[in-house]
C-alpha cells in the first residue's frame, strides 16, 4: 500500500485545519451558504435529508486494516454507528453534523485518509480494479497508475472549478472491473509490441440522464507521458465544457457536441505543447511508488484443497461466486458480500468493520479493498485459510454467498436520504432480495447484475445493469423504469428499456419474470446478457406485458 | 473591492473603460478585447499603458501575438464556481510568456487565492476589505504541492519540489 | 389553497426543522406554523430572511401539508416530506431508528 510521505501528511493535516476555519466563518456569518457549499463539497460534505452526509475517499478502493479501524471508529463516535460502501470506492456516513466534520477530518488524518475532492465539479476520487496486485490478468497493477493520478490531481490548482464533476477509473488490462468506459476518463493498462506499458484512453463516457460510453482517443499512451496528457484532457475541457446548463456539463456532452476526433486533435494539440515539460514523469518517481506496491510476502502453501477438507454445503457454494483465482499459487481473492438478507446493499456496521479488520489482519496481510459493487475484498487469502475465514465472516453476517448473483444488488441511497431522489431504492433491492431468497435457485440462474438508482443521476450505475432499475416519479407516486442488457465490462452496452415502467411493489415480479423468460431460452452456459444481446428485448417484453396491453 | 498585489493592498491606479468610454488623456485604461479589436490602431498610437479584460469564453492564444501591447490582462470571475480562467491564467503565462500584471477580477474570496497564485495570477481582486487582509494567513494555510504550476513550473516530478 | 408550512434544515446539525408560531425551528412538526392563505407564505419567507431567522438554518422552503385532521398535525402531502419527517423507511438491523 501507498504510504503516505511528509509532504502527503502535512497536506491531509492542513487541509483540516482550513476546513475547521472555514466551518468557523460559515458559524459567524462571514461565509453565506453560497461561498460555503462548494468549499464544504469539496471536503466530501453534503447536506442531505436528515443530517449532513460525508463521503471519505478510499483511494482506488485499498484500505488497510488499521484505516478500516478508524473508519469504524468514526462512525460509532459520530454517526450512528454504520456506514455505506459505494460504486465509486467510497464510504458515505449518512449521520452527521456539520460542526463535527473537521473533527473527524482530522482524524482521518492520523490515518492517511481524507474528503478532498470528494464531490464538487473537480477531479474526484480515482477509482481502480478491486482486484489490482492481486488478479492473474493483468498487465500492470493498476494502483500505481491510479495513486500517480490521486497525487497529481490532489488540490490541482487549475482543475478545481471544471463545469462539473470529474471521474478518472484504471483497469490492470484484463478483464474490465473497474467500468472504465462509464467514466469521464478510462484508462486501461496496455502493452505495445515493444513490451513497452503504456495507457489505452477513454474518455467522454458517463452515465447520468444522457448514458454515454467512452470513446477511445488513443490507442497507446506511454505510461510517462500520463499526466501531461490528463492535463491536456481537463485544459480542453475546463475552457470547452459547458458551462450554461449544468445537466450538459460533463465532459460526455463535449465529446458528443464535437466529435470524438475533434476532441482527440485538440487534446493532441495541447499535448504537444506540454508533452515535454515538467510533467513527464522521471523513472525514480515511478519506482518510488511502484514500490510501495510491492506483493505481501507470500508463503508456499503446502496443504490439501480445502474442499477435500469441509463438506458444508454453504462453504461449498460461498467458494463458487465468493472465491476469486488469485495470481499467486494457492492464494486467492476473496468477496466479501455486504449484500446480506435485509440489510441496505453496502452497508457495514462498525461492529463488522471490526471483526473484518481483525480478519484482514489474520488472512490478508491487512488489506481490504472497497468494490465498486458496493462489496468488500480480501485480496490475499490462503487457500487453505478459506473455511476458517469462512466460518468467521458467517457468525458477522459477511459470508453470504451470492457475489455476481441475482441479489448482489447495487442500489443507491435513494429517496431515504438523498434529497435530489425520485424514489426509494433500497426498499426495492430489499424486496427482490427477499423474492429471490433460494440460494440454489440463484446459483442456477448464475451472474446477473441488478442495479438500481432513485433518481437519473444514475448512482447505482442502472444504465449498465444486466437488469437496471430506474426510480421515478410520476403524481407524487414512485415508478420504475426497467432496462435489460446494459454491462458495464469490457463489452460495454446501455441497456434497453423494456417498456412503460411499474409500481415498486411489482418490481420483484417483473425480476421473477425476467429470470423465467431467461431460463427457459438460454443456451448452455450463456449468462442472462448474452440472452438479451442474442434475442434482444422482444422476449422479455411480451412476457413482461402480455397481460396489461392497456397499461 | 480591494486590490491585492502580490498580496499587499494596493491603491488601484487602473480604470476600466466601457466600450462607449473615450480613451482619458492620462492614466491607466482597462478595455475590453472588443475594443481592443475595434480600435485597435487609435489604442496603439496613443502610446499609452494598456490594460486588456478578458471574459472565460475567451480563447487565450488568439490573442498570443498581441500580448505585448498590455501591461495589464484582468480575468473575469463570474462567480467562485467558474474556473476557466484557471487555465487562461496559466496558459497567458506559461505558453505566451506574458509578464505583466495578471489580475484576477471578482469579488474573490481568501479560498481560492493560493490557487490564483500558483496558475499565475499576482493580482487578485478581493470582496471586501476583510478578505484582502487575510490574504497571508489564507495563502499559508496550504503550503504542499503535489503537482508543477507556475511557482515550480519546471518541477521534475510532480512531488519532488515540496521536499 | 393547501394549506403550507415552513421547513429547512439546521445549520449545525443538519436535521429537519419547521418555522413555529414564535418564527423560531422546531424539530416538531406538530409545532410547525400553518400558512393558510397563498399571500401569506411569500410575506413569512421575507420575515425569515429579514429578521435573520434563516441564518442558522439552510434551504429554506415551503410544503404543502394536510391540515384537515382532527389530530391537529400537519402531514406533508410529498411523500418525500413524509419521509423528512419520520425518518428513512428503511432501518438496517444493526441500526437503532432514527428519530429526529
Ligand atoms: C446521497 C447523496 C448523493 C448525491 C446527492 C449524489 C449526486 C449525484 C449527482 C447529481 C450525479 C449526476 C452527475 C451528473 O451526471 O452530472 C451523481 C452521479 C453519480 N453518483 Fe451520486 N450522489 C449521491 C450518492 C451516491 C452514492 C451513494 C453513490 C454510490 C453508490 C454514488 C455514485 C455515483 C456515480 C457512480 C455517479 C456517476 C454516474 C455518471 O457517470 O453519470 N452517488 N451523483
Ligand atoms: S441516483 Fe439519484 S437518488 Fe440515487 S443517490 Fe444518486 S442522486 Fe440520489
Amino acid at each position: 500500500m501507498y504510504t503516505y510521505q511528509a509532504q502527503d501528511q502535512l497536506l491531509v493535516d492542513q487541509r483540516a485545519a482550513q476546513f475547521q476555519e472555514q466551518v468557523e466563518r460559515r458559524f459567524e456569518g462571514a461565509l453565506n451558504e453560497d461561498e460555503f457549499r462548494p468549499l464544504r463539497l469539496q471536503n466530501g460534505l453534503y447536506q442531505e435529508m436528515h443530517a449532513y452526509m460525508l463521503r471519505i475517499n478510499i483511494p482506488y478502493g485499498t484500505l488497510s486494516s488499521r484505516q478500516l479501524r478508524k473508519l469504524a471508529d468514526i462512525s460509532r463516535t459520530f454517526d450512528k454507528g454504520y456506514g455505506h460502501f459505494t460504486t465509486r470506492q467510497n464510504l458515505q456516513l449518512n449521520w452527521l453534523s456539520l460542526k463535527d466534520t473537521p473533527a473527524i477530518l482530522a482524524e482521518l488524518a492520523t490515518v492517511e485518509m481524507h474528503a478532498i475532492q470528494s464531490s464538487g465539479s473537480c477531479i474526484r476520487n480515482v477509482t481502480a480494479d478491486h482486484f489490482a496486485g492481486a488478479a492473474a490478468d493483468e498487465i500492470d497493477d493498476p494502483r500505481i497508475w491510479a495513486e500517480i493520478v490521486r497525487q497529481w490531481s490532489t488540490l490541482h490548482p487549475e482543475f478545481a472549478f471544471l463545469p462539473r464533476k470529474f471521474k478518472i477509473a484504471v483497469s490492470g488490462g484484463g478483464k474490465d472491473r473497474a467500468a472504465t468506459a462509464v467514466h469521464d476518463i478510462g484508462l486501461k493498462l496496455v502493452r505495445n509490441d515493444d513490451g513497452q506499458i503504456g495507457f489505452e484512453v477513454m474518455v467522454g463516457g458517463g452515465l447520468g440522464r444522457t448514458p454515454m460510453l467512452g470513446k477511445v482517443i488513443r490507442e497507446f499512451l506511454p505510461s510517462d507521458h500520463l499526466l501531461s496528457y490528463l492535463e491536456a484532457i481537463l485544459r480542453v475541457y475546463n475552457q470547452l465544457g459547458r458551462r450554461d446548463n449544468k445537466y450538459k456539463a460533463r465532459i460526455k456532452i463535449m465529446v458528443h457536441e464535437l466529435g470524438a476526433e475533434v476532441v482527440r486533435d485538440l487534446v493532441e494539440d495541447e499535448w504537444l505543447a506540454t508533452r515535454d515539460s515538467g510533467l513527464k514523469l522521471p523513472q525514480s518517481e515511478v519506482s518510488r511508488i511502484r514500490d510501495n506496491f510491492q506483493p505481501p510476502a507470500f508463503e508456499v502453501v503446502d496443504a490439501p484443497d480445502p474442499d477435500h477438507q469441509v463438506q458444508e454445503p454453504g462453504f461449498i457454494d460461498w467458494q463458487r461466486t465468493n472465491v476469486h483465482a488469485h495470481k499467486q499459487p494457492g492464494y486467492n481473492i476473496v468477496t466479501v458480500s455486504l449484500k446480506a438478507f435485509g440489510i441496505a446493499p453496502g452497508d457495514a456496521s462498525a461492529e463488522q468493520m471490526y471483526v473484518l479488520a481483525n480478519l484482514a489482519d489474520a488472512y490478508s496481510f491487512g488489506e481490504i479493498r472497497v468494490s465498486h459493487e458496493q462489496n468488500l475484498i480480501l485480496p490475499h487469502v490462503r487457500r487453505d485459510h478459506l473455511p476458517a475465514l469462512w466460518q468467521s465472516l458467517q457468525r458477522v453476517g459477511l459470508g453470504t454467498a451470492n457475489a455476481g448473483l441475482a441479489t448482489d444488488i447495487i442500489s443507491c441511497p435513494g429517496m431515504d436520504f438523498c434529497t435530489l431522489a425520485s424514489a426509494r431504492s433500497i426498499p426495492v433491492s430489499l424486496a427482490i432480495t427477499e423474492r429471490l431468497d433460494d440460494l440454489k435457485r440463484l446459483h442456477d440462474i448464475g451472474e446477473l447484475k441488478i442495479k438500481i438508482s432513485g433518481c437519473v443521476n444514475a448512482c447505482a450505475h442502472h444504465h449498465v445493469g444486466h437488469i437496471g432499475i430506474l426510480g421515478l416519479e410520476k403524481k407524487g407516486e414512485e415508478f420504475y423504469q426497467v432496462t435489460v442488457g446494459g454491462r458495464a465490462d469490457e463489452e460495454a452496452a446501455i441497456g434497453q428499456v423494456v417498456g412503460p415502467g411499474f409500481a415498486g411493489h411489482e418490481i420483484p415480479d417483473v425480476i421473477e419474470n425476467l429470470i423465467a423468460v431467461y431460463l427457459d431460452v438460454r443456451k448452455n452456459g450463456e449468462l442472462f446478457v448474452d440472452t438479451v444481446k442474442r434475442l434482444g428485448t422482444s422476449p422479455f417484453k411480451e412476457s413482461l406485458y402480455a397481460h396489461s396491453e392497456t397499461r | 473591492m480591494p486590490i491585492l498585489k502580490h498580496g499587499e493592498i494596493i491603491i488601484d491606479d487602473w480604470q476600466n473603460l466601457a466600450d462607449d468610454e473615450v480613451l482619458p488623456e492620462e492614466g491607466l485604461a482597462i478595455v475590453s478585447l472588443a475594443r481592443w479589436q475595434t480600435d485597435r490602431d487609435q489604442l496603439i498610437n496613443a502610446r499609452r499603458p494598456l490594460g486588456l479584460r478578458l471574459t472565460g469564453k475567451v480563447d487565450v492564444s488568439e490573442i498570443a501575438a498581441d500580448l505585448d501591447h498590455f501591461d495589464l490582462v484582468a480575468v473575469s470571475f463570474p462567480g467562485i464556481a467558474d474556473g476557466r480562467g484557471y487555465s487562461q491564467a496559466r496558459l497567458l503565462r506559461q505558453r505566451f510568456g506574458f509578464t505583466g500584471e495578471l489580475r484576477a477580477t471578482g469579488p474573490l474570496v481568501r479560498d481560492v487565492f493560493a490557487a490564483l497564485e500558483r496558475v499565475g495570477f499576482d493580482a487578485i481582486e478581493a470582496r471586501d476589505q476583510a478578505e484582502a487582509e487575510a490574504w497571508s494567513v489564507a495563502v499559508g494555510r496550504i503550503t504542499v504541492r503535489l503537482q508543477s504550476d507556475i511557482t515550480a513550473p519546471e518541477m521534475s516530478s510532480f512531488q519532488t519540489a515540496a521536499e | 389553497m393547501t394549506a403550507r408550512i415552513i421547513t429547512a434544515n439546521r445549520l449545525d446539525t443538519g436535521i429537519v426543522v419547521y418555522l413555529n408560531q414564535l418564527f423560531d425551528w422546531s424539530t416538531e412538526i406538530s409545532a410547525a406554523r400553518v400558512i393558510t392563505e397563498d399571500s401569506e407564505v411569500e410575506d413569512v419567507l421575507k420575515i425569515v430572511d429579514r429578521a435573520k431567522i434563516g441564518e442558522n438554518v439552510v434551504g429554506v422552503y415551503a410544503i404543502d401539508v394536510d391540515d384537515t385532521d382532527e389530530i391537529d398535525v400537519p402531514v406533508p402531502l410529498r411523500f418525500r416530506e413524509r419521509i423528512r419527517v419520520n425518518g428513512p423507511t428503511v432501518s438496517p438491523h444493526h441500526v437503532t431508528p432514527h428519530h429526529a
